[in-house]
């Protein structure tokens, strides 16, 4: 196999997939109307609802739902059942499921007077479904913080040339939120100068690093600039005699802190302080108005991203007319001939089946996409035909995304996890003459910045969620600092103490578990409304299944593998820790999925059971009204 | 900067029936239009890609228009979104100090609000919609920034 036979595959699947299936949904089951009113065109008010293009609105939804999720998935997946089968997921996934879920929560809620989902969950299933989403919504905020934030701080701890590239992205992102919002300068101009002097730094970053072999180790030598970041982690390390704060047992099967050893972890001074300083990053983010730091670093940070990816996705292609030996996959097809459903004692049970579905989360099928779909673009669709474009079109993108990072994974030779995808990077930019080394530095730097602008939202509506769930009754969560220092606080326990690969898995159970109730949503609105849901309430069905039997799953390797052994055990506290927490959290979120899928299936019969309803003449655009 | 059609609807076919005043336009040119093109500038413009798509001409034209908007909603669109509501925050205040009776919350002397009125006149049915629709903790406007 090779990357532009994969490539070919991937826009195949996406002809077929939109032109063949999604189409013909669209036309025939939902019968999407271009003379009929939006919300957009019914409830203008020049804010959230504007009537805007569908080209427009095709790359900002696209931007919402593009970012680490698919990246990390496919690179964790690679790495547990091999290419394969995470391909195939990847393909089927998006084919039959994941446009279908994107596309029909859009619909529902243009339909539906542009409500969230959460809103329409409380008007067609039952009160209570709203207060048991947000709930499940804070957990799942929890679980993206911590997964990501353990790798932001593995990474800027590990490798040198990474952290004068985030400290520059943070000023640059303040100066060009004062360029834009207070100097009032033209956005090109202000993107050019933030962009590229961040891409210099990026550059000058891993300039001068060489590494040489002496006998049988390597040798690293570094540049000014990363020098001096190895001078400072030596300086913290030297705080404690160079040796680790703690060291305990690694139980993941997947290693993905950079550095670390198998089986090991060990907690070092510069470890600590690369997460604390990442937290500062977080702090300014969630505490800075939006416009100041958290959105102009997140524009910034996707030129970075959009640049490598596109560079990356080229040379991809071109490496089998270039470099061969660059486009050959060395990950192995399939990993396990058992395809990981042996049971082995003591070791982490890892099936196919539910495991890879929650495993890729974003890259095939994403709640998220389904939740900020029905909230901020919904409410921007000019006419209804624009939504498969809009919803589907960008969810088959996103597929393309999860497929370049599999593909970067597949033709790496070494290393592990983020390391492992820099290395893929940096081999699809030498088919460009970068030397190797290089561009796997600059593919670190990408890394961290897809997840860093992730983190910092992600605090900062936890810090929104605590203080309109809790603030009346605890005022004190009102103050944003508390919030966020809350918020922080559960972040930094998580990325201490959980083993990484459960809570990576636990995050995609509960994304694809959002999925699967906002298919159910979907699936109740067709039915209210006469219409055949077959074609999202058989994937509904199956992700349903499949997520909660992974939830169970991930509890039983919990138990198996670092609860049961380590009990008691001092030296093995701060996993135990960690397990206990994340055992707690997948009960929670078993526990909403069962009552929200209990309430849907009584809100169908109640749907089926009811008189025909007389079928409601469109309203033409211009009129008042709207829905089903 | 914006490609934000201000005539896209009334354009294509079939011609959009007009509303009244007091309801948003469907044209996207409703009370509110002027303080969307107040904040993100003289890009605003009537037309482009789509309304050629729609009378059937696609054009090499409007291929680089769908291009050139694509681009936009991948970088600009979210800015001015953000500028929307960093407006719409300043603008809701001072509505509600010299306006607060339409929503029960007397909080002027009459002279000043009968002063301004003519000024706010055009913001008054959007401002309403948008102030008094019910919201819940999923509908913050930052959720969407979220890329996951």
């Amino acid at each position: 196999m090779n990357t532009l036979f994969a490539m070919i595959a991937g826009a195949a699947v996406i002809f077929v997939g939109y032109n063949y299936y999604a189409r013909r949904i669209d036309r025939n089951v939902i019968q999407s109307d271009p003379k009929r009113a939006t919300p957009a065109t019914l409830y203008m008010d020049g804010v959230d609802f504007v009537p805007t293009s569908r080209n427009i609105l095709y790359g900002y939804h696209f931007k919402s739902i593009a970012a680490a999720g698919p990246i990390v998935g496919a690179i964790t997946a690679g790495f547990l059942w091999g290419w394969l089968p995470a391909m195939l997921w990847l393909f089927l996934g998006v084919m039959f499921i994941g446009w279908a879920s994107d596309y029909s929560a859009i619909m529902v809620s243009v339909r539906n007077e542009g409500d969230s989902l959460s809103a329409i969950a409380h008007k067609l299933i039952a009160p209570r479904t709203r207060v048991v989403l947000l709930t499940f919504i804070f957990f799942y905020l929890a679980l993206v913080a911590g997964a990501f934030g353990n790798l932001i701080a593995g990474v800027l701890a590990s490798q040198p040339a990474v952290p004068i590239a985030i400290i520059v992205l943070a000023l640059m992102g303040m100066l060009g939120g004062q360029m834009l919002y207070r100097w009032k300068v033209d956005l090109i101009l202000a993107t050019t100068i933030t962009v590229l002097v961040t891409v210099l730094f990026i550059l000058l970053g891993p300039a001068g690093n060489w590494t040489e072999r002496v006998g049988d180790q390597t040798v690293a030598h570094y540049g000014p600039v990363s020098q001096l970041i190895v001078n400072v982690n030596s300086a913290v390390n030297s705080l404690t005699g160079n040796r680790p704060i703690a060291e305990f047992p690694d139980f993941s099967p997947v290693v993905q802190r950079i550095g670390e050893r198998e089986g090991r972890i060990s907690i070092m001074p510069s470890y600590i302080f690369w997460l604390l300083a990442s937290c500062v990053f977080y702090y300014l983010g969630s505490i800075l108005p939006i416009w100041r730091f958290a959105q102009p670093v997140n524009y910034i940070g996707f030129w970075i991203t959009a640049a490598t990816i596109i560079l990356a996705a080229l040379g991809a292609g071109l490496a089998v007319f270039f470099r061969p030996d660059v486009a050959t996959f060395t990950l192995p097809a399939i990993k396990d001939p058992s395809l990981g459903f042996a049971v082995e004692a003591g070791k982490a049970w890892m099936p196919l089946w539910p495991m890879l579905f929650v495993t890729i989360a974003c890259g095939a099928i994403s709640g998220w996409h389904a939740l900020i779909g029905s909230v901020g673009t919904a409410r921007q669709l000019e006419k209804e035909t624009d939504a498969l474009p809009v919803g589907g079109g960008a969810m088959f993108t996103e597929m393309a995304l999860g497929l370049l990072s599999l593909l970067a994974i597949s033709v790496a030779g070494a290393g592990l996890g983020a390391a492992r995808f820099a290395s893929g990077i940096g081999k699809f930019l030498s088919v460009f003459g970068l030397p190797e080394a290089y561009g796997t530095q600059i593919g670190f730097v990408v890394f961290v910045v897809i997840v860093i602008t992730v983190v910092q939202l992600v605090i900062r509506v936890a810090r929104v969620s605590i203080a309109e769930a809790a603030g009346d009754r605890f005022p004190i969560l009102r103050n944003p600092h508390v919030g966020i220092l809350i918020s922080l606080a559960v972040m930094c326990i998580l990325v201490l103490s959980g083993t990484w690969v459960y809570l990576w898995q636990l995050f995609g159970s509960a994304n694809q578990l959002m999925a699967a109730l906002s298919m159910l949503i979907v699936t109740v609105w067709l039915i209210s409304t006469r219409r055949n849901p077959a074609y999202i309430g058989l994937p509904g069905l199956f992700m349903y299944v499949t997520t909660i039997a992974a939830q169970v799953v991930i509890d039983y390797n919990l138990w198996t593998t670092v609860l049961v052994p380590n009990w008691g055990k001092p030296e093995a506290i701060v996993p135990v820790v960690g397990a206990i927490l994340m055992l707690g959290v997948s009960l929670l979120i078993i526990a909403a999925a069962l009552l929200i899928g209990y309430d849907g299936v009584k809100a169908m019969q109640r749907y089926r059971a009811a008189a025909p309803r007389a079928p409601k003449a469109a309203p033409a655009v211009g009129a008042a009204g709207a829905g089903d | 900067m914006g490609p934000y059609r201000e005539s896209a609807v009334s354009a294509s076919p079939p011609a959009a029936p007009e509303s009244s005043s007091a309801q948003a336009s469907p044209s996207g040119r409703g009370p509110s239009a002027p303080a969307l093109s107040a904040v993100v500038g003289p890009g605003l413009r009537a037309g482009g890609g789509r309304v050629a798509q729609a009378a059937g001409a696609f054009t090499p034209a409007s291929k680089w228009q769908a291009i050139k908007e694509f681009f936009y909603g991948l970088t600009g669109h979210e800015f001015a979104q953000t500028a929307l509501e960093l407006r719409h925050e300043l603008e809701g205040l001072f509505i509600l100090v010299t306006f607060g009776d339409i929503a029960g919350l007397p909080v002027m002397p009459p002279y000043y609000s009968l002063r301004l009125l003519p000024y706010v006149v055009p913001q008054i049915a959007t401002w309403k919609r948008k102030v008094l629709r019910e919201r819940h903790p999923l509908d913050h406007e930052e959720l969407d920034l979220i890329e996951l």
